[in-house]
């Protein structure tokens, strides 16, 4: 065993060999192994299951809505209380609040090194991935740990102290701005992992949380802490749609168990959902296809006519990668629009029509089935890096917790393991939308068989986001 | 339709998803789920006819195939190589360089100096699947891939 130190420090020049060369994204850069691409036959396989099962499910779907009614009931025993008591409620936010500093001070102080500075690993790895996959199951649990929701609440306590009164009013949040706040959010994060080359290292992960809090303090500012958490705080946002799908949930102060995906059922169709989920399918579609041969073909032409210009070639790759990034948002947007004008135009006359977005919540289980796919590796891999990252966050030879010396242990799953957990992800995932579809085209349409026909151009769409999930873990380092 | 029809149509559908599994899942592996377990149990003599069985170039008769890696002003030869290897299997790589360096192979964590005038050698067990980079330290640069398949 060598001292992981000096492996570590292999990353130091990557950052100027990637100036002449289109690096993978960064939250796959910081990685030290890539995944191999699933077999065909395994491709071919999982497709076909998909197209059977959809089939299938057509005809064994319930004829009565399931998942719109708003069952929950209370854990039983004191658990539910103690978890939402006020005292666990300020400890959580506090710990929120100071691993936000951690990642501005790592970031900023720390070694400039991707793999070595404590910054990038927890943002790109276990924050923003890893809590996709804890929100799904156990629900919302960043609302707890949120730093600006807990800073601001904080602000607010004082301000009420000190002002011996309330403090005015906020501005009533404008219901035109939607979710659109939290898109441009999402999808200015992903910018800066997927295209912005070396910018989205230590230090840049540590300006752009300094640069998104001041933005949020002032918007909380404006419309009131839970407003903007609500609506506009891309994150908060983020895994809040993903925590529909578990089966925990907070009412006042108990928690409490729902039917699992129940919870999508009440995702209002607010300006900007569509285009949010968008950002959420079309960015790790990137991700996957910029790892692919179809990108590869594309991007040197692209950037030679980016650089013929006049731009130097850095800029040329940052261009070519963010044209990359926002085509493959555009084309998911679409095609989910396209699904949506399907369905109006099938379901015609007697009932009326439905509002573009009635459908748009089954999209969410699509969006984790993405994320899960494609990410499941890094944060099992990854994600380990943690443990000694967490002794040396700044990549100086500390060892705060004795377990700056650990290492990556590349052995906990193997290759099939591996291929056959994403399969699952992609087809579960599909199954699931199917399932939250079905179930509102029965609230929409009454019976379910005007809610099945209704359905067909919407299970069109589904297949092909799920074709196209395969299609992206086949194409990836092939 | 009835529930009865409805678990059987489910019904159904489970049986042609298993034989469409058995049909195409090649038949190398034994069937189930049992992903860790075979590089344990490769036998050594296959393991000697794989690597013998490599299209590699055969200047010199010696057994074992060793993946050749050059580097000149601080770049490979030929651009970034791909080396497979089965997992179990043993990875033979060699290197060659103009001038001094260190050479490190992510996740296996293996560093080897190389230099003018000598080869450098690596040769392990490779029981870690998945694609890893082998890259020349300080500058960074990609030297190559190894890639472990099950």
């Amino acid at each position: 065993m060598r001292s992981p130190r000096s492996l570590r420090a292999a990353g130091a020049g990557a950052g100027a060999a990637a100036l002449a060369w289109p690096s993978p994204a960064l939250g796959h850069g910081i990685s030290q192994r890539a995944d191999l691409p699933i077999p065909e036959w395994l491709f071919i396989w999982a497709a076909g299951l998909v197209l059977i099962g959809s089939f299938a499910a057509l005809a064994v779907l319930w004829p009565r809505p399931k998942l719109e009614q708003r069952e929950w009931r209370p854990l039983p025993g004191p658990l539910a209380r103690v978890l939402t008591a006020r005292p666990v409620e300020v400890t959580c936010g506090l710990a929120g609040a100071l691993l936000l500093v951690l990642v501005i001070w790592s970031g900023m102080v720390g070694e400039q090194v991707v793999s070595a500075n404590f910054a990038p690993t927890f943002v790109y790895v276990l924050f923003w991935v890893g809590l996709v996959l804890v929100s799904s199951l156990l629900g919302d649990v960043f609302r707890a740990f949120n730093p600006w929701r807990a800073i601001g609440r904080g602000f607010g306590f004082l301000a009420r102290h000190a002002l011996r009164g309330a403090p005015p009013a906020p501005l009533p949040y404008p219901e035109r701005l939607g979710r659109w706040p939290a898109v441009a959010a999402l999808l200015a994060f992903t910018w800066l992992e997927l295209a912005s080359q070396e910018a989205g290292g230590p230090r840049g992960v540590a300006f752009a949380a300094l640069a998104y809090s001041a933005a949020t303090f002032v918007a909380m500012a404006l419309y009131g802490v839970e407003a903007w958490i609500e609506r506009g705080e891309g994150f908060s946002v983020y895994f809040n749609l993903f925590s529909r799908l578990s089966p925990f949930e907070r009412r006042g102060d108990r928690i409490g168990l729902r039917r699992p995906l129940s919870g999508l059922a009440d995702v209002d169709a607010a300006p900007g959902t569509v285009a949010l989920l968008a950002v959420m399918i079309g960015t790790v579609t990137f991700d996957g296809a910029s790892e692919g041969a179809l990108w590869q073909a594309l991007v040197f032409p692209l950037m030679g006519a980016i650089e013929g210009l006049g731009l130097s070639p850095v800029a040329s790759v940052r261009v070519a990668f963010s044209i990359g990034l926002v085509a493959c948002v555009v084309l998911v947007y679409a095609l989910y629009r396209l699904g949506a004008a399907g369905v109006r135009a099938a379901a015609g006359g007697a009932k009326g029509r439905p509002a573009a977005g009635a459908f748009t919540h089954s999209l969410v289980p699509i969006a984790l089935a993405y994320v899960g796919a494609h990410y499941l590796t890094l944060v099992a891999f990854q994600g380990q890096a943690i443990i000694y990252l967490a002794s040396d966050p700044l990549g100086r030879g500390a060892n705060l917790f004795g377990t700056a010396g650990r290492s990556i242990d590349f052995a906990l799953i193997g290759a099939n393991a591996i291929w056959y957990a994403q399969v699952a992800f992609v087809v579960l995932g599909h199954v699931a939308a199917l399932m939250v579809a079905h179930d509102r085209a029965l609230v929409l349409y009454g019976d379910g068989r005007a809610a099945t026909r209704s359905q067909v151009p919407m299970l069109a769409v589904m297949v092909a986001f799920t074709t196209l999930a395969l299609w992206l873990l086949s194409q990836a380092n092939a | 339709m009835s529930n009865a029809a409805r678990l059987g149509v489910l019904a159904v559908v489970a049986v042609v998803a298993a034989i469409a599994f058995v049909a195409l899942r090649p038949s190398a592996g034994n069937p189930g789920q049992a992903p860790p377990q075979p590089a344990a149990q490769s036998e050594p003599s296959e393991t000697e006819r794989k690597a013998e069985a490599r299209p590699r170039r055969e200047r010199r008769p010696a057994r074992p195939q060793y993946a050749r890696i050059r580097i000149r002003d601080g770049a490979p030869v030929g651009g970034v190589k791909r080396i497979d290897v089965d997992s179990g299997d043993t990875a033979r790589i060699e290197i060659a360089s103009d001038a001094a360096g260190e050479i490190h192979l992510h996740g296996y964590d293996r560093e080897a100096q190389v230099g003018p005038g000598r080869l450098t050698r690596l040769r392990f067990r490779a029981d870690l699947e998945g694609i890893f980079e082998l890259e020349l330290h300080g500058p960074g640069t990609k030297l190559a891939d190894l890639r472990v398949e099950p």
